[in-house]
């Protein structure tokens, strides 16, 4: 490939290509269309795959971000701030999670204001912003998907979009782990499970 | 056939309005905004001003005095507020309500242009509606019920969308409409039930769905409307709770008319039948709207229970002792009515529909409902020429702006009318300044005047302690109708004859 191909040793080639095409002025885009993998449905299973992805994230941003003046120059400064914010953010996101969930579990037992300092009025605003309207907007999507589809009896479990949260805040402390001992490990997604947890269909075929 | 229908049933019109590109609604919205706006300014300059948007205006000037924009940004409703932080005048609140009532004009219009009525009697209609002192009175002086009443229509439009095309992102459009709604009115959030009671009358489902897969459908898209409304007020009753202790604190604003006996300009009635009354006297008013439900119920019977259920919910609401304001209502039933008039209502129905849209404007200008603001308000347009009282509250204000800062102690639940006409909050001492509950143990050490209310409303903290006798070290100052002013007995008077 003229691009030089992607990095063996990064378990989410994808994340690796995108930049690598946006350095040679692609555009990475998202067609719509319906995915017909299977979802993954078990969660060990499923916090096995994601910390692959997060770990992946974790590494394609340390690689392309080690001569930061080189990539903004290669992928442009929209591109660049864009990949930092998204691959960058993410892992990011995830990890600072539990410290946030701590303090704020502490500050609503104690009322201190010891934290005050970490949360000038415009963070504040924002903070309260992304978990009051954001993660109503991300339940109202989850929604929205399901009824798209016409799984209506799947809607009363968009609600539990904050413990998703959770589980990916999982994820992503164990592939922070593995970034440290098992950098370049694979962590295999086990697949077919729905096929035999679908009892109606391996039932009556 | 064809030819002797043509000439009293007339096919709709071949071109759809909705079609338009963005910048022809933008202009539709401003060119039908121009009566509205016309009408905002000449008010203005009379002297004019509503209540709520002093209160809004009170906010603004508080916020950027003291350089605190959290002093507006929880203060409710939030957006009115910050539409007028633009440029703080009670006038900036009448523009952007003008611009909202043609906004609500213009989406009528839309509607209004796909029946096969005749153009002029669609013009009159919608001037009927629109010219009653009432309407003029949201349409003008109301912003935040003006905003809401945009929205609820907004919503309406992609609720059919979403109800009878199946379009999911329809649906989803209109919930956040509605959450947005909340952010102007609270009761966009009954608005939100309104439409998700609506849902099962409108909701198309294939036949060949199964009961139970059908009743899901119906279930979750009622939920799929309702729910950004619901989030909206969660969100601000979590914030009221974090920031103040009390989640229902914002429910208590002067500008939140929810609590009735709070309300100056509503009537609280209590109990189911008093509230039958209110509702059945306020569309005794409004020929037209009874009309249009005529029409409905011959039309589209299957339909009327939708055509009722904004009485049904206004009568909810005054009965449980909530205040929804004659003009409030007047413009939600209106809005309602207009919007609900069926596509295929054709000529035949001009002998019911012409008389009662020139009975409508007639008892709208000239016998509004018999209630305070209306009547004011009525009176007001038909003489054209400033009120006293706003003369007095004028002169009062530009006496108050002289004045050092802080040195008036004020309580801005009911003094926001002198803040927003002095046009700045420096010269009071307010709940928001760390020394008011000080200086209203102790005014002598704080404040050189103190502004009491003479009525005893709920969250005022000096009218219980003041309105009957001085501060210690204080005189009486002035007094007018609803006011007394104390001053220090070392400082000069304030206001001179």
């Amino acid at each position: 490939m003229s691009w030089g191909g992607w990095d063996p040793f990064n378990v989410t080639e994808d994340a690796d290509l995108g930049i690598r095409a946006a350095g040679h002025g692609y555009t990475v885009g998202v067609i719509n269309s319906t995915t017909y993998e299977e979802a993954n449905n078990h969660i060990g299973n499923w916090i096995r795959q994601r910390s692959r992805w997060i770990k992946g994230y974790m590494q394609t941003v340390l690689v392309h971000t080690r001569h930061p003046v080189a990539l903004v120059r290669r992928v442009g400064w929209r591109n660049a701030v864009g990949f930092a914010l998204l691959i960058g953010g993410t892992p990011l996101t995830f990890l600072l999670a539990p410290p946030l969930w701590a303090m704020y579990v502490v500050w609503l037992l104690t009322r201190t204001h010891v934290f005050d300092v970490l949360f000038p009025p415009l963070t504040l605003y924002v903070s309260l912003f992304n978990l009051l309207i954001g993660n109503g907007l991300m339940i109202y999507l989850n929604m929205l998907a399901v009824f798209k589809r016409e799984y209506y009896h799947l809607l009363p479990f968009a609600f539990l979009n904050p413990l998703y949260w959770v589980l990916h805040t999982i994820a992503a402390y164990k592939a922070l782990w593995q970034l440290f001992t098992r950098p370049f490990y694979w962590e295999k997604t086990r697949h077919g499970i729905s096929k035999f947890l679908d009892t109606t269909s391996s039932t009556h075929p | 056939m064809a030819l002797a229908n043509s000439s009293t049933q007339r096919h709709p019109r071949t071109h759809n309005l909705g079609e338009l590109p963005w910048y022809g609604h933008i202009i539709g919205a401003v060119v039908f905004a121009i009566p509205f706006i016309w009408l905002a300014v000449w008010v203005f300059s009379l002297g004019f001003m509503s209540d709520a948007h002093a209160m809004f205006t009170a906010k603004v000037l508080l916020a950027l005095d003291r350089g605190r924009l959290e002093f507006v940004g929880f203060a409710y409703p939030p957006l009115p507020f910050l539409l007028t932080l633009l440029y703080p005048s009670p006038l900036t609140a009448s523009l952007w309500s003008a611009l909202a009532a043609g906004a609500t004009a213009w989406l009528l219009w839309q509607h209004l242009w796909q029946n096969r009525l005749s153009t002029a009697v669609n013009v009159l209609l919608l001037i009927a509606m629109a010219i009653t002192s009432s309407s003029a009175y949201v349409a003008t002086q109301s912003l935040d019920e003006m905003s809401t009443l945009l929205f609820f229509l907004l919503a309406w439009r992609f609720f059919l969308r979403f109800t009878r095309r199946r379009e999911t992102w329809a649906g989803f459009a209109a919930g956040l409409v509605l959450g947005v709604g909340f952010f102007f009115h609270a009761y966009a959030l009954l608005f939100g039930m309104l439409y998700a009671l609506a849902t099962p009358f409108f909701r198309s489902v294939p036949p060949d769905v199964p009961p139970r897969k059908r009743w899901q459908a119906l279930l979750t898209s009622s939920i799929i409307v309702t729910f950004p409304s619901l989030l909206a007020f969660a969100t601000w009753t979590y914030i009221n709770w974090l920031f103040t202790g009390n989640a229902w604190r914002f429910l208590a604003e002067p500008a939140s008319p929810v609590y009735a006996f709070l309300h100056p300009v509503a009537t609280p009635v209590y109990g189911f039948v008093a509230g039958f009354r209110s509702v059945v006297d306020d569309l005794l008013h409004m020929p037209l709207v009874l009309a249009i439900g005529v029409i409905v119920a011959v039309s589209t019977p299957e339909r009327l229970f939708t055509y009722l259920i904004a009485p049904l919910v206004i009568l909810l609401v005054r009965a449980m002792g909530l205040a929804y304001p004659t003009t409030f209502a007047v413009g939600t039933l209106s809005v309602m009515a207009l919007a609900a008039l069926p596509r295929r209502t054709s000529a035949r129905w001009n002998i019911l529909l012409v008389p009662a849209a020139i009975l409508h404007m007639t008892i709208g200008l000239f016998a509004p409902p018999a209630q305070a603001l209306t009547s004011e308000w009525g009176m007001f347009l038909l003489q054209g020429t400033p009120r006293q009282v706003d003369l007095r509250e004028q002169t009062i204000a530009q006496r108050f702006r002289l004045a050092p800062a802080r040195s008036i102690l004020a309580d801005d639940h009911t003094a926001y009318r002198f803040i927003a006409r002095a046009g700045t909050a420096r010269p009071f001492l307010l709940p928001v300044d760390p020394d008011f509950v000080s200086a209203v143990q102790a005014p002598r050490r704080f404040v050189r005047y103190v502004l009491v209310a003479e009525q005893l409303l709920p969250g005022d903290a000096l009218a219980p302690r003041y309105t009957f006798r001085a501060p210690p070290g204080f005189t009486l100052d002035a007094s007018w109708p609803g006011w007394r002013l104390y001053r220090r007995i070392d400082v000069p008077p304030l206001l001179v004859k």
